[in-house]
């Protein structure tokens, strides 16, 4: 990983679209600035992380969800 | 079961699956229920179970951004849907769903996604039956 060291209002350029800056420091917290293309999806990286291991384990196979489901209504009409 | 030839384009795939997968079926599974298959077109046995949140939620709403809404073309609000990623690997009793994450489908076009929500009101891990604690 390449590690740089910013100011506060210092930026970093990333390619010609994408451009962070840091916006405020505050004692651990950092706010930051970022501007890139409409086009690219920007994730707060542990939110992100966990829609993806959340969608991970809700994959199935479609005979074990009608199979499921099909006994889910028995149980309501019985 | 009814089956349904329509497909769902996620030109950015869905989190978690694999990249190249993109597009999936869009399966009703009995008539009137709230619950839907998506399934891959490439590979059919990775599937998902959506839910209409409204079925559940009838007070879930959400702003869906400009840069998501241009990236999935939507120019009418009437040509979009909202499914919700249900994870019922622990039964459907202790399902949760997936309210932060919800898919966003422009039903003119097929374009889909699921979209990261920046609300502190939904969670990733919503129980699906509040008296989901066994026993019944």
């Amino acid at each position: 990983m390449l590690v740089l060291s910013r100011k506060k209002n210092q930026a970093i350029n990333i390619g010609k679209n994408i451009i962070i800056t840091v916006v405020d420091v505050q004692g651990d917290s950092v706010r930051i600035g970022i501007e890139a293309p409409r086009s690219i999806d920007i994730y707060r990286s542990e939110i992100y992380q966990d829609i993806l291991s959340e969608n991970m384990k809700a994959i199935s196979t479609k005979q074990h969800i009608v199979e499921m489901l099909d006994q889910d209504l028995k149980s309501k009409i019985i | 079961m009814t089956e349904c030839n329509t497909v769902f384009t996620f030109t950015s795939g869905l989190p978690g699956l694999p990249e190249e997968l993109k597009e999936f079926k869009f399966l009703t599974l009995q008539e009137n229920s709230p619950y839907y298959l998506l399934q891959s077109v490439d590979d059919e046995q990775i599937c998902l179970i959506l839910l209409n949140p409204f079925s559940v939620f009838p007070e879930y709403e959400f702003n869906l951004p400009e840069e998501e809404k241009e990236k999935l073309k939507l120019e009418n609000v009437q040509h979009v849907a909202v499914f919700c990623v249900v994870n019922a690997s622990q039964g459907l009793k202790n399902a949760t769903i997936n309210l932060l994450a919800p898919v966003v489908v422009n039903t003119n076009t097929g374009l889909a996604k699921q979209v990261v929500l920046n609300d502190k009101r939904y969670s990733i891990r919503h129980p699906l039956f509040s008296n989901s604690h066994g026993g019944e």
